[in-house]
């Protein structure tokens, strides 16, 4: 696939050129908005305000090859977006779904996990998620979060240095 | 710091187990197609209340509607009979697209529970094959978030003419203009039409009995919390939580619940019954994760038009215990031990079948074979046999033959595990 061909004909107004963009990297996209949202109907909402914002977006992209970064860093902020959203109806709603690895219900161990990362801020959160449960390296988390790559390390190496304090030093 | 490091990354392969839905592409052609320019917010909602507070003044003026024809062998239960009284909302409109298939929306009912579309399909050019045209559907109205499809059931009625209806997430109460939009897919390419239409409150459902349950229940290792109980000549729907009490349990719903097999969760049953002894037909449910625990949604017809009390009781969870074993039997098997739950008590001849009988916990899911041929069960009622014990049972299953040498081989048992707990709600 000719990520420079599609993203030249998405510029000029190809609907189905930036449609073929995502889809090429669909799993990556539908997981990265799913460990933001936790379900499928946030995450297809967030895709479709994504598609859009590109597409009203894509002239400004100077840099073709930089397509897929900029698509995801627009994604996280949308799903950003309806978290926030989420946050302020979760007063009224007290049912509101919780987030994929919130939902996780296992074993001992592994249900701390989540309950402990929880108790993270939410930088330090967002930047564990996307390095462990994505496999998104350095650079590609300081990218898509609009963060520089020595804040990710900083916030990852907080983060699990207070899980580990969390853990009562088991680990 | 490395073992905790593998635990998260022990994460990424419940990650993985996460896949990107069919629907994904089309929703978001759909949402470029449907790209709006930007209008500022306050204008809009200006401009929505004037147009409410003018439209909704007109639902006086609505029609009576009639019977929509044809959907007889689609429409079942409560949905049938509130069609064969005329109580829906006639739409009857169509879109074709451009390979020469119609669809009619014919009409609409709808309460607070779901909106059920009542359309045909018909296809002027080639045969309908409903595994070539892909029609995906959903509803938009003024609420951000999409009605989904929920269930449907169809029918062709010959080559090129089906009628379907589908249920949809219920209208918010501030809807009045709405579009059913119709995302057909053939091969790689994709057409997008819309039929718009005006929903009219008078026809809506009315609620006929709505109660919160506040009510809990144990059942095995759960916690099952029912909350409440909407219903209208429509729907009934039946909401609330499942906790897990104990570890065990827990591994069983082990994961991210929409991910995992549900073949393999524990699923909540029970049953409404009327004080006069009528039973309410629930046929369909859904879970989902909550912060708390597991949220359920069963629903089904509408309730009995006479009732003084409800009653919700049979409360139990089916789940399956994995066997898989095979066994060479003939009749002169006796008392083969296939499980500690299982025994194959005797095989006898009777006439020209093969009669195998049973003693289990649980029905056991099983099939015998000849060679390679599976041989016919004449009495598969047997499987729907599920009594209310947990006490082992004796089930004779019959067979079409007598086969001297015969393979037995079974998958699994169905179990339930019951409460004596029952629900009461009262109604005014």
């Amino acid at each position: 696939m000719d990520v420079i061909d599609l993203v030249r004909k998405s510029k000029k107004g190809d609907k189905e050129a930036l449609i073929q963009l995502v889809m090429h990297k669909k799993q990556e996209y539908y997981r990265l908005a799913y460990v933001y949202t936790g379900n499928k109907e946030d995450s297809l909402d967030v895709l479709q305000n994504m598609i859009v914002i590109l597409f009203d977006n894509i002239k400004k992209l100077r840099d073709a090859e930089a397509f897929y970064s900029w698509s995801k860093t627009i994604l996280v902020n949308e799903c950003k977006k309806i978290l926030r959203k989420r946050k302020r109806e979760v007063h009224v709603d007290e049912k509101a779904e919780e987030s994929y690895i919130e939902n996780y219900d296992g074993r001992e161990m592994r249900q701390d996990i989540s309950k402990y990362i929880k108790m993270l801020n939410i930088y330090q959160q967002e930047a564990i998620k996307l390095k462990y449960f994505l496999d998104l390296d350095y650079a590609t988390i300081a990218k898509i979060t609009g963060t520089p790559e020595g804040t990710v390390k900083s916030r990852i190496f907080n983060g699990l240095d207070k899980l580990k304090a969390l853990f009562g030093g088991d680990y | 710091m490395k073992d905790f490091e593998e635990l998260l990354n022990s994460k990424r392969e419940e990650t993985l187990m996460v896949e990107a839905p069919e629907e994904m592409e089309e929703c978001m052609r759909s949402a470029l197609n449907k790209r709006k320019k930007h209008v500022s917010r306050s204008a809009i909602a200006a401009a929505l209340i004037a147009v409410l507070l003018f439209a909704y003044s007109f639902d006086g003026l609505a029609y009576y509607g009639k019977k929509f024809i044809g959907y007889d062998n689609v429409a079942h239960g409560s949905l049938k009979n509130l069609n064969d009284e005329g109580r829906g909302q006639e739409i009857n409109k169509s879109c074709s697209f451009s390979n020469g298939i119609e669809v009619t929306l014919d009409g609409i009912l709808f309460d607070d529970n779901e909106l059920v579309a009542f359309y045909k399909i018909k296809s002027k050019s080639e045969k309908l094959d409903y595994s070539k045209h892909n029609l995906f559907m959903f509803i938009d109205g003024i609420k951000p978030r999409k009605y989904l499809q929920k269930g449907g059931e169809g029918e062709l009625i010959d080559d090129y003419n089906g009628v379907w209806i589908t249920s949809f997430g219920a209208p918010a109460f501030y809807e009045k203009w709405m579009n059913l939009n119709l995302l057909l897919r053939v091969g790689n390419t994709t057409e997008e039409k819309s039929i718009s239409f005006t929903l009219d409150r008078n026809k809506a459902m009315k609620k006929t009995v709505e109660k919160k349950l506040d009510a809990k229940v144990r059942v095995g290792d759960y916690e099952v919390y029912f909350d409440k109980l909407t219903a209208s000549s429509l729907s009934t729907y039946v909401n609330g939580e499942m906790k897990v009490l104990t570890e065990n349990a827990k591994d069983e719903f082990e994961g991210d619940i929409e991910a995992k097999n549900a073949y393999q969760a524990p699923h909540l049953e029970y049953d409404i019954v009327t004080d006069k002894g009528e039973t309410v037909n629930l046929s369909g449910g859904n879970v989902w994760g909550t912060s708390t625990g597991i949220s359920f949604s069963k629903n089904g017809d509408a309730l009995p038009e006479e009732f003084n009390s409800l009653e919700i009781k049979n409360i139990r969870l089916e789940s399956y215990k994995s066997i898989n074993k095979s066994f060479d039997i003939s009749y002169k098997t006796k008392d083969l031990k296939v499980d500690d739950d299982v025994f194959i008590k005797e095989i006898y001849f009777e006439g020209n079948e093969t009669c195998v009988v049973i003693s289990s916990r649980g029905v056991p899911v099983f099939g015998l074979f000849s060679g390679e041929d599976q041989i016919k069960i004449l009495n598969s009622e047997q499987y729907k046999n599920d009594p209310i014990s947990e006490e082992p049972v004796e089930r004779t299953f019959r067979f079409t033959g007598k086969s001297q040498d015969i393979r037995f081989k079974i998958k699994c048992t169905k179990n339930s595990i019951y409460t004596d707990e029952t629900i009461s709600i009262p109604v005014d």
